[in-house]
């Protein structure tokens, strides 16, 4: 019996392999194991158009439509400041955002090195095409995380003022903002890229068109008219404008669609974020987050306006009289991204502010009043003074876009264009256009001794 | 292995002699139990052998002549006989007296007992009726005030909530601060996160365990103590050690005990009318006019008509009860204990009880001579019915969102919905946590041959947990039976290790015992979750329902430690001790660079009252001298720290198609934190022991400390695992025991302890304040100061004129605004000193017990009291709010009343400031217990071997300059993944509150005999 013991006993001790300690990590897969071969690229990349799905679900455009003047203070929580533009950085609604967008350029970013690098066999078309749609993503996330962070193009006059971090390297050290003329430069060179390389058409996923698409909203948004006109010229071509009101309703099959998130299912839905903030359960409930008076008065004005019958009133007349919309009462939605309503009231406007035609110029805005009104009744008039037309396409871009976080940087945009020393002929809801805390702080983790944080507060 | 080979091989080692005849008996105590294991040495000749399970010795083969024999036991006095062999075989009976002497009580010191002469280490031992003379939820609340430099802050008032327990400061960021709890040999699944933080609480995996099994806690505090638990003692090591079988024949206990508990300090909200009065006053302030705005849908006649106090509907007298059962037997080759323990602790907080069913058998077995097999088993259930608490709902909502304004049920009698409604919310939702644990061993040991001990031991604790919940469709709003989920926790832990023990004596002049040993540990926590949305209660009342319940796997961990160790030790005369251990460690979270790490230490002891010189002086009974230095280490980190991971869930799809994401960066660097340890002690007994002394200096310097740090954000991730930095601890600790009046009829005595620690955060590398997050972002790591440093804007008053809030600036001057960059280093979590003071009185035959527990200078930040006294928000407030600024001249506590945060300059309504932050030193009368003891001669008549009823209160009074509810606090962990919650737990938890529940008052009454 002992000599069973004994056996016993030494083969435990002397079994103890460090095999025993090789354990996998449960429920998460190794790199190794996980990126070998084209296919796992591509789902890294199919996963970026995930990521980026998710955040453009209207939480981006939520964050846009906050610091503006289509909603009403939110109830409490972190978005509070966000509305009162005193965001400080630990101000955890902002930092995940923040994070979230940045991790999506992260995955971009490790896409574009394993492609490069050859580590992984991957095949020609795979690598332009791949590195292209990368490079598209890349871009619009930079300029999103742009215009809520930093000051506008045209706050300073040489944009030499702080901008964000370009990350375009898996680099994990901590780096200083760049300027936002550089940032815009990085975004421009970027969709370039992307417009040479990208395919005609690509399923869901990003074109050739889409690049052209973006690029244009970032010339617009740096007021540069001129480039702004071509882009829209060239696409305006292709995709006519559709004649229904609400882009939400088609995102895909619209013939204006030039970019779109695709949602297939209630479980799978892009536009849950506007769904959850804005969808009208109980038409004597408010929903979670409330339109501010300034927009529903001028959307409802004229009731001969079709997209009035987008609003809702609730509690009319009490003290808790507040605002709510329907066009984000589905279970779920795709969600149009660039379309060609956006790049019609852009081409419009650029004209007018490039001194191109204004024939065209006033054809655009009337297209959209036309499709809002069903007749020409309401059209801008042949002649109507240039001022006029242009503050007529400017209040089409809000009534025709509310809450998809267009209202606060076109304000913004207009600030730097007319307003350069802040004088306050340019507010955005009762605030100059460049006050402080209409750029968010950036999260407490940047600080570190090469980064600069935002001036906090100074908005009324 | 052939034992006759072995045994060759070790004779022929050893160089040992046969000889003749032999020398027999028995070896018994003063009771006439055998004494297993007694040391029988032929003096002078370095023969000698080890008397077996039923005492029984043999000498065998001496040569005929004269020997002088010495029996000698851990824990009895030894005794020497002379003895003549002559042709024929000689037989003794020795009886060891007990050797009562505190100095040679034994210590149990990992794979192992010393007697505590012996011991080089800084260890405390508290024993199991220490343990049990107060009503506890769990073993470790019953520590508190006991073991000097052991700070035990019981969380919260809240059944089944988890305690913090630091063994002389922290000394991690990241990676725990919990010492490493071994039951029986066992290193027992301790994970404090099994159910997350859900409802204000993170769960006590301890509360499982039953205290009334416990023989004796050591709790091993240096690096010379616990270098042989190795990597996982750097912050001290907790041995519980449960009953085992003594005695002769059967002996059998019993208990029953019941009792009341109710909130240390009630919360003191306003009525409705008086909210209203603030709420308008906020208003005015605000310069609006007319009346202000209510929320939650209400008039303002209903407002006043309606005056809910929340506080009385969800708190209540809690019952406790609680029975226990045991029987121990000795036989001759078995000894056998049994318990059966059924606790039913009832809080104040209605709903809330954590009730718990054990059983344990403890078996050993005298195989043979040679051989012993022991068996340890343990089955408990722990049923927590759970409700919300703090910022989860409850009480929590009761001082906070229910506002007195609200009802409970509207005129038409539905559930008022309009905003918070804790009764709603209680009475429609059940909420029970069931863990099921088995925690079993068996041990094997052997003595092949003389002076060799081996032991095995293989261990298994498995635990289950079921997290059940489940809502009305009053709750979920739509037509259904309601909602149930269940979350389900198995955690399996097994364990195994051997040891070989040699013990050589030369000539009682140079003793060694050597022990080398390999442990092996392997865990696993597997997770599933069940949700149903139609379901007419919890899962546990309907399990059918579980086969059509969706089922989602969920990740768990995975982990292993391979460990070889040793300790040898040597003295010399029982006068000078060294001890020596080496551990070396391999855990699977770290990469093959780091894997493996070696623990040593060195320690020595001189027993100096030894000495000649010594053997005179009458003051002194016993003095030892001690000094020690090691290494131990810390490895809590997450299974995959080290790894760039992806995602395993295929069922993640854009488009349809399926996506590959990466979690995390990777760092294959991340290695062990590490502690070295210098501790330096004196113990001395004075006048027969009457009074005995222990002073400890110690000295831990801890480096590559694991921090889960903030990285910034636009590398692609926010948090990263890391070693950076350096935390120094560093404190005395002294302690009395001293039997101050012993008479007939009278007894005193009196037990103190204090400890002071330094804790310093002596670097941290090239990171700022904010790389660890805490707390609500009131502590932070800073350089220089202690870990959990309260990192503030400090406040200074509040402007006469005005009635505004003034701050401090960084440099000190008085200004309005509120910035972040002006924060400094104001306070801090951990004490300057902790201890106990315990007074035990015994008249004839009643007795009674005094333990006041004080914690000193340590601060507490009152997150929660910035809407509780100065913000109108949608929260009630409480009575400190009458401090505050009302007209130009007021010179208030508080600023003047408003419903908007930048009134104060704040850029959100949960900014901190010093306001809230307060002196959290307290003094505590923990327990009170007076207990008769029927006389024997009753007893007697009654077939009873003892009878005892006594009375206890527990937290009976609070000394203390804290103005909110308890200054004994701690919130539940938050956080993301667990370095987070490890961080929060170091630094932003303890004495931090948010709505935290106060502890309990409890009053019982408790019954023993023994027959």
């Amino acid at each position: 019996m002992k000599k069973i013991i004994y056996i016993l006993l030494l083969t435990i001790t002397f079994s103890s392999c460090q095999k025993w300690l090789d354990i996998k990590p449960e429920g998460e897969v190794p790199e190794d194991e996980a990126v070998k071969n084209q296919e796992d690229l591509n789902r890294i990349l199919n996963s970026s158009y995930d990521a980026a799905a998710n955040h453009y679900s209207g939480r981006i455009q939520f964050f846009n439509e906050l610091l503006g003047d289509n909603l009403e203070k939110p109830q409490s929580g972190f978005t509070v400041p966000i509305y009162q533009r005193t965001t400080n950085y630990f101000n955890s609604d902002v930092s995940s955002l923040y994070n979230d967008m940045y991790h999506v350029i992260f995955r971009l970013n490790f896409l574009l090195e394993k492609v490069k690098d050859g580590s992984i066999k991957v095949d020609d078309a795979f690598k332009v095409r791949a590195s292209a749609e990368a490079r598209f993503l890349r871009a619009m996330v930079h300029f999103d995380i742009v215009r809520l962070w930093a000051q506008p193009y045209g706050f300073t006059s040489n944009n030499t003022h702080p901008g964000i971090v370009i990350r375009d390297n898996l680099n994990t050290q901590s780096e200083a903002r760049s300027s936002v003329a550089d940032v815009y430069a990085f975004i421009i060179a970027d969709l370039n890229a992307a417009i040479e390389d990208l395919p005609e058409s690509n399923s869901v996923y990003a074109t050739k068109d889409a690049a052209k698409a973006l690029l244009a909203k970032v010339r617009f948004q740096s007021n540069d008219f001129t480039n702004t006109v071509i882009l829209c010229n060239e696409l305006l071509a292709k995709y006519p404008l559709d004649t229904t009101l609400n882009r939400f309703e088609n995102a895909l099959s619209s013939p204006e669609k030039i970019f779109a998130f695709v949602s297939t299912g209630v479980g799978d839905n892009r536009a849950s974020t506007y769904i959850n903030n804005y969808r009208v359960v109980n038409p004597t409930n408010p929903p979670p987050n409330r339109l501010s008076k300034s927009l529903y008065l001028e959307a409802t004005a004229d009731t001969a306006d079709k997209r009035s019958k987008y609003y809702l009133i609730f509690n009319a007349g009490e003290s808790s009289e507040t605002y709510g919309i329907t066009k984000f009462n589905f279970d779920y939605l795709s969600n149009p991204i660039s379309y060609s309503s956006q790049l019609v009231l852009m081409r419009a406007e650029a004209l007018l502010k490039s001194g191109g035609s204004t024939t065209q110029a006033l054809a655009d805005v009337n297209a959209i009043i036309e499709r809002a009104y069903g007749n020409k009744n309401y059209n801008v008039p042949d002649g109507t003074n240039i001022n006029d037309v242009l503050a007529m396409i400017r209040k089409q871009r809000r009534l025709e876009f509310p809450l998809e976080g267009v209202r606060t940087q076109d304000l913004k945009r207009i600030g730097a264009l007319e307003d350069p020393t802040g004088s306050g002929f340019v507010t955005i809801r009762n605030s100059k256009w460049n006050c402080p805390g209409l750029a968010l702080q950036f999260p407490v983790n940047e600080n570190t001794s090469i980064f600069e944080f935002n001036p906090e507060g100074g908005c009324e | 292995m052939n034992k006759r080979l072995l045994l060759l091989l070790l004779l022929a080692f050893f160089g040992r002699l046969s000889h003749a005849q032999s020398v027999k008996g028995f070896v018994k105590d003063e009771k006439n139990e055998p004494v297993i294991g007694a040391t029988v040495q032929v003096e002078g000749t370095g023969f000698g052998t080890v008397s077996d399970a039923l005492g029984a010795f043999e000498l065998r083969k001496l040569k005929p002549g004269n020997y002088r024999l010495k029996f000698s036991s851990i824990g009895l006095a030894s005794v020497s006989r002379e003895v003549t062999l002559g042709t024929t075989d000689v037989t003794i009976n020795v009886t060891l007296k007990e050797d009562r002497k505190q100095m040679d009580e034994l210590v149990v010191v990992g794979y192992g007992v010393q007697r505590k002469r012996e011991v080089t280490g800084a260890i405390t031992k508290i024993g199991g009726k220490e343990l049990n003379d107060l009503p506890v939820p769990s073993f470790e609340a019953a520590l508190q005030g006991k073991a000097p430099g052991v700070q035990v802050t019981v969380g919260s008032g809240l059944a089944g909530s988890a305690s913090f327990v630091r063994i002389r400061g922290i000394s991690s960021v990241s990676a725990g601060g919990e010492p490493l709890y071994v039951v029986d040999g066992i290193p027992v699944s301790q994970d404090l996160f099994i159910t997350g933080n859900s409802g204000g609480m993170n769960n006590n995996p301890l509360a499982s365990i039953n205290p009334d099994d416990i023989e004796s806690v050591e709790v091993l505090k240096d690096a010379a103590a616990n270098a042989i638990y190795g990597s996982r003692g750097a912050n001290g090591v907790i041995l519980i050690t449960t009953k085992r079988g003594k005695g002769k024949g059967w002996k059998f206990g019993a208990m029953v005990k019941s009792g009341v508990s109710m909130p240390t300090k009630k919360p003191k909200m306003l009525n409705g009318k008086e909210w209203l009065q603030l709420n308008q006053e906020a208003w005015e302030n605000d310069g609006r006019v007319g009346q202000a705005s209510l929320p939650g849908g209400v008039t303002y006649e209903q407002a006043l008509n309606n005056n809910t106090n929340w506080v009385d509907e969800t708190i209540q007298t809690g019952t406790k009860y609680g029975a226990n059962f045991s029987a121990t037997h000795g036989g001759e080759k078995t000894q056998t204990f049994l318990n059966l323990s059924y606790d039913n602790n009832g809080t104040y907080l209605k709903g809330n009880s954590y009730e718990r069913i054990a059983a344990r058998v403890n078996l050993d077995y005298a195989v043979t001579k040679w051989m012993k097999v022991s068996v340890n088993s343990s089955l408990s259930r722990g049923v927590n019915n759970r409700v919300n608490a703090a910022w989860s709902g409850g009480l929590g909502a009761a001082m906070s969102t229910a506002l007195p304004i609200y009802p409970t049920r509207n005129a038409d009698g539905t559930w008022f919905r309009g905003g918070s409604n804790p009764v709603r919310d209680m009475q429609n939702k059940k909420w029970k946590t069931v863990e099921n644990r088995a925690l079993s061993g068996i041990n094997l040991s052997i003595t092949p041959i003389k002076d060799v001990v081996l032991q095995g031991q293989a261990s298994y604790d498995f635990m289950n947990v079921n997290d059940d919940t489940w809502e009305s469709s009053e709750i979920t709003g739509n037509s259904n039976a309601g909602d149930a989920d269940r979350y389900n926790s198995s955690i399996n832990n097994f364990n195994y290790y051997v040891t070989a023990t040699y013990l050589k004596s030369i000539k009682e002049i140079h003793n060694f015992q050597i022990l080398v040993g390999n442990e092996f540990q392997s865990a696993n926590t597997r997770r599933i979750d069940y949700d149903s949305t139609n379901v007419s209660g919890l899962f546990s009342e309907n399990e059918e329902e579980l086969f059509e319940a969706r089922r989602i796997r969920r990740s768990g961990t995975n982990w292993a430690f391979l460990s070889y160790f040793s300790r040898a030790t040597y003295n010399y005369k029982q006068k000078y001790f060294v001890q020596a251990v080496f551990r070396t460690d391999a855990s699977s979270r770290f990469g093959d660079n780091y894997r493996w790490a070696s623990f040593p230490s060195l320690s020595g002891t001189w027993v100096v009252s030894e000495e000649k010189f010594m053997k005179t002086n009458n003051t002194f009974s016993f003095l030892k001298l001690r000094a020690g230095w090691g290494k131990s280490g810390n490895a809590a980190i997450p299974d995959n720290a080290r790894f760039a991971t992806y995602n395993a869930d295929t069922n993640i799809k854009y488009n349809g198609k399926p996506v590959l994401y990466p979690i995390k960066l990777e760092n294959q660097n991340i290695r062990w934190e590490t502690s070295n340890n210098f501790d330096m002690a004196i113990e001395a007994g004075f006048f027969k022991d009457r009074l005995t002394v222990e002073l400890d200096f110690y000295r831990k310097t801890t480096t590559d400390v694991l921090m889960y740090l903030t990285i910034p954000g636009s590398i692609g991730f926010d948090k990263y695992w890391d070693n950076v930095g350096g935390i120094l601890n560093e404190g005395v600790e002294f302690s009395f025991k001293s039997r101050n009046i012993v008479t007939k009829n009278f007894i005193w005595n009196t037990n103190f302890n204090i400890a002071r620690n330094y804790n310093e955060m002596t670097s941290l590398g090239v990171y700022s304040e904010d790389a660890v997050g805490g707390g609500t972002n009131d502590t932070r790591i800073v350089k220089g100061k202690p870990v959990g440093t309260n990192y503030l804007i400090r406040w200074s008053h509040v402007d006469p004129n005005n009635g505004l809030p003034v701050y401090l600036d960084i440099n000190g001057n008085q200004t309005y605004d509120y910035d972040n960059k002006n924060r400094v280093a104001v306070g801090k979590i951990i004490p300057d000193a902790i201890g106990g003071i315990t007074n035990t009185f015994r008249y004839k035959n009643w007795d009674m017990s005094v333990l006041i527990i004080y914690s000193l200078g340590a601060d507490i930040y009152e997150s929660s009291q910035k809407r509780q006294s100065t913000l109108i928000t949608d929260w009630n407030m409480d009575e400190r709010v009458y401090d505050r600024w009302q007209k130009p001249g007021d010179n208030a506590k508080y600023p003047k009343l408003t419903k908007d945060y930048q009134t104060y300059d704040l850029p959100d309504e949960w900014s901190n400031t010093t306001l809230w932050l307060k002196d959290g030193s307290y003094a505590r009368l923990r327990n009170l217990t007076v207990g008769y003891n029927v006389s024997a001669a009753q007893c007697k008549k009654w077939h009873l071997s003892s009878m005892r009823v006594s009375a206890i209160a527990t937290n009976l009074i609070t000394f203390t300059n804290y103005d909110g509810l308890d200054p004994e606090i701690g919130r539940d962990a938050e956080g993301g993944t667990s370095g987070d919650r490890n961080s929060a737990r170091n630094m932003g938890a303890q004495n931090i509150t948010y709505l935290t529940p106060p502890q309990e008052k409890t009053f019982s009454v408790q019954l023993n005999i023994e027959f």
